[in-house]
């Protein structure tokens, strides 16, 4: 029986570069930026390192393949160096891998940095990407906004909802993140949104409309790693400490047997129930103070509420509306804007939320900052409700 | 001699009136005007003369029939050199050793191979289909409609026996499409008075005159009408008492060109009655003529019928669209990569094409597509197939969405999870949505359509998709 990870690895130093439309900078200059203020939050020098991670989810507009452009861009000493890519968990696939080096005793200090250049696609779009050249044959190509839209009348469907109930929820769902993220002078959007606009803005996918969809941004986030007992020799004795972090992947039974009814992410609930299971987490409603979930749409944040346990089943509608997860509720969630404000820089993405944790868990997140935070749970989605890739962490203190 | 076991038809699902087109083009073509009464049946952007053609065909198999071969005859052929027929066997799971022929660059086509098939031994299984380009304003534009028919011709149970044919071929074109160009007509009046008088009616009278019959014993009849009221004067001509099939035709989804005396040969089919005679012709450098008597009412349908009446109203702008005579621009989303990987293809193409799935020895849930390890295999050794064809189950909607913003001709994209009720379940495009959408649970059928067009190579990927039941306008007879 594996023992985790739980308290064995410490997060000493956190950057995030301010997202957005960084028409002036590439990628190299956006990792420069995150990682420059990571070093500097840990106190320590590049020479320290004893591996890199870099996340990075989309060749077509970004930085090529390999993790050469990481070593290049922030000229690391000749240390190991592996680009990941795991769809929309790249982020935070490139922490556990950093994680996971340090808690086996393979490296005292990791660094992971996750990166995207989507603003250099030439449109306000991801990039089109082929499926593969089998599944090109017979998979229907469909946007990320058709993916997940999908949840919406399944959704529907199990629980007996009117389209209007599910789409004012969505519509509160998104209302809650741009009111988060007009306050977090690092996201990409900081402008409060009413109800109405949401509510009638044009359809991308049905049901989703335009504010139902998070933004397309450029960004970087960087976090640093080591033991415990390296951070305290570091002067940081009660440190931010990764109590879990876990992955779930499909193997294809959603999309390809009879069972599934589409209403919910299978890989969200099973990733919850290893993080939960590793972090000694035995109420999740009770025992999360603030999560940050993967809003990429709000459909997404909905079910993903009853998916992580913040809300019973067929109950995130009623929670949604009655303001549990707004900044001042019970279970904030987004409280830094989510990827609806920050964009979605794929790579970037999972390091971004772990650095709203890693500041909310040490007072430091300004006038976003909650009281008396504990546990800090962040969430990836990537690919599809049908074919996905969940990753929920789970970030508090040493003590 | 071999006779008509069954025949099908198919037609796609949007109408476009022919008011609409003369009105878009009236600041122009004034004369369109006295063209403008009825309307044409309008291929999707997914749809060709291959996969109307198979669609007309799916219920031809159910008799169980042996194929030795398969003929596809058509104008509008989507590939000069790529087979249609072969494409069409692959899409209907006939197997390999099945003979396959393309007849093409006539009118006459489909009823000239028809003639043959029914001279030759053996089962052929006849598909014709049309979705032929012609310029914006043109008198074809306005008259044409697009449309799949098919016959098996075997010596099976024949529900009608040919009684009668005569061929004549003659370099006389009334109409003629060169390579690369639009379609050409000749002057209305004389192709009436000089070509139709003197090409068709002739072989017509000869083909009735050998089947020992007069013009007045012919029950029903499904005559050229290559320009205005040739039907009516030619049935004239002939001293036919018969009900002509072709202007209802016309009026209703247009001059199907080759396809058309094969569709209305179901039509007949469909409506007549045991001992009634049917007349179908074709014209163009020549003319064919065959004279049928209906034997039988294997099945009764009013499938043909249903879809000449039936149909949604379409839009003149995504029609030219979706044809390539309008380039609008799509936006960069549509500058995707489609390029198909021939060795992948080869690989896979039984399975995709005849959308067949598999289940593991032993039983095990139906699976789409095959993986190396089944989904419900412990082992992790090859799993061993057992095939099972998809393309005729029912389904039902998992989920849904239309899709506003992935590039498709005919927005918005539709598409999610598909459930079989058979086990498998399959994420699938969706097409001949209602306006309204589809719900979780609504009722599927498959269709045989065009997944994706390379157009930078000109070339066509052919899939499977799923449209609701209620819009169904492809059953066959």
């Amino acid at each position: 029986m594996a023992s985790g990870i739980k308290d064995k690895v410490a997060i000493i130093g956190m950057g995030c570069s301010t997202f957005g439309e960084r028409w002036n900078v590439g990628a190299e200059e956006l990792m420069t930026e995150a990682f420059s203020e990571a070093l500097s939050d840990a106190g320590i020098t590049k020479e320290d390192l004893g591996a890199a991670w870099l996340g990075s989810a989309l060749d077509d507009v970004n930085i090529g393949n390999s993790a050469l452009p990481l070593a290049f861009g922030l000229r690391l000493p000749r240390i190991p160096v592996s680009r990941v890519e795991n769809m929309c968990a790249t982020g935070t696939e490139a922490l556990r891998a950093a994680t996971y080096a340090v808690a086996s005793g393979a490296v005292d200090i990791a660094v992971a940095v996750g990166v995207e250049k989507l603003k250099d696609t030439g449109y306000g779009g991801l990039p089109l990407r082929t499926k593969g050249t089998f599944n090109d044959l017979w998979m229907p190509y469909g946007s990320a906004p058709g993916g997940f839209a999908q949840l919406a009348g399944a959704y529907r469907a199990r629980y007996g909802v009117s389209k209007d109930d599910l789409k004012r929820a969505m519509a509160h769902v998104s209302w809650k993140s741009h009111q988060n993220g007009a306050r977090n002078e690092k996201a990409h959007l900081r402008k409060a949104v009413d109800i109405d606009t949401i509510l009638n803005a044009p359809m991308i996918s049905d049901p989703l409309g335009l504010f139902d969809c998070c933004g397309v941004s450029d960004g970087a986030a960087c976090a640093i790693v080591t033991t415990p007992e390296i951070a305290a020799t570091l002067g940081k004795n009660n440190p931010v400490v990764v109590k879990s972090i876990q992955i779930s992947a499909s193997n294809g039974w959603e999309s390809s047997a009879d069972g599934w009814d589409g209403s919910y992410v299978v890989n969200t609930r099973e990733a919850a129930k290893r993080a939960y299971a590793e972090a000694g987490v035995k109420n999740p409603e009770q025992e999360i103070s603030l999560a940050e979930v993967h809003d990429c749409f709000s459909v997404t944040e909905l079910v993903t509420m009853e998916d992580l346990g913040l809300s019973k089943d067929g109950c995130a509608i009623t929670d949604i509306l009655d303001g549990k997860f707004d900044a001042d509720g019970k279970i904030p969630v987004q409280i830094d804007g989510g990827l609806k404000c920050f964009g979605h820089p794929v790579g970037a993405t999972g390091l971004r939320m772990v650095y709203e944790m890693y500041l909310q868990l040490q007072g430091r997140a300004g006038d976003r900052q909650r009281d008396n935070v504990r546990l800090g749970l962040t969430h990836n989605l990537g690919g599809s409700p049908s074919n996905s890739v969940s990753a929920v962490g789970l970030f508090g203190l040493l003590d | 001699m071999n006779g008509i076991t069954v025949a099908g038809t198919y037609l796609p699902q949007a109408r476009i009136a022919r008011s609409e087109i003369a009105k878009a083009h009236a600041w122009a073509i004034s004369a369109l005007k006295g063209k403008s009464k009825g309307q044409r049946s309008a291929a999707a952007w997914d749809e060709d003369a291959i996969t109307m053609a198979v669609e007309s065909s799916r219920g031809l198999l159910n008799s169980g029939v042996q194929i030795d071969q398969c003929v596809f005859a058509s104008t509008s052929h989507p590939f000069v050199d790529r087979s249609s027929a072969t494409i069409a066997a692959a899409a209907l799971g006939l197997p390999n050793d099945v003979i396959t022929t393309d007849a093409a660059t006539s009118r006459r086509a489909a009823t000239s191979a028809l003639i043959q098939a029914l001279r030759c031994n053996g089962n052929t299984l006849l598909l014709s289909g049309e979705k032929r380009i012609a310029r914006p304003g043109s008198w074809a534009e306005i008259v044409w409609g697009d449309a799949g028919a098919a016959v098996l011709v075997s010596d099976a149970a024949p529900q009608a026996t040919c009684i009668g044919w005569q061929s004549r071929n003659e370099d006389s074109p009334d109409f003629y499409t060169a390579t690369g160009f639009h379609p050409y007509q000749g002057e209305e009046r004389w192709i009436k008075e000089q070509l139709v008088s003197g090409i068709a009616a002739p072989t017509i009278r000869a083909a009735i005159d050998k089947a020992g019959l007069k013009a007045a014993d012919i029950t029903w009849a499904v005559l050229p009408d290559p320009s205005p009221a040739c039907e009516k004067t030619l049935a004239k001509e002939l001293g036919l008492s018969a009900t002509l099939l072709t202007q209802e035709i016309v009026a209703n989804a247009g001059d199907l060109g080759s396809a058309h005396p094969i569709f209305g040969l179901a039509l007949a089919l469909e409506r007549a009655k045991v001992g009634d005679t049917i007349l179908i012709a074709s014209f163009g450098n020549g003319c064919d003529a065959l004279v049928f008597k209906v034997e039988s009412l294997a099945t009764k349908s009013s499938s043909t019928d249903a879809q000449l009446q039936g149909g949604s109203a379409g839009s003149y702008m995504p029609f030219i669209n979706s044809r390539g005579l309008f380039d609008i621009d799509c936006g960069p989303r549509a500058e995707r990569i489609d390029k198909t990987s021939f060795s992948v293809h080869a690989r896979y193409q039984r399975d995709i094409t005849s959308f067949t799935g598999g289940k593991i020895t032993g039983g095990g849930a139906v699976q789409f597509p095959k993986s190396p390890v089944a989904l419900d295999q412990a082992a992790t050794t090859p799993a061993q197939y057992i095939d099972v064809c998809l393309a005729s189950e029912r389904a039902s909607v998992v989920s849904y969405t239309a899709d506003y913003l992935t590039y498709t001709p005919q927005p918005p994209f539709c598409f999610g999870l598909v459930q079989f009720g058979n086990g498998a379940r399959v994420a699938m495009e969706y097409v001949d949505v209602p306006s309204e959408g589809l719900d979780v649970g609504d009722e599927l059928e498959m269709r045989f359509r065009i997944k994706h067009i390379d157009r930078e190579r000109g070339y066509r990927h052919y899939f499977w998709k799923a449209a609701p039941i209620n819009t169904t306008t492809g059953e066959q007879n």
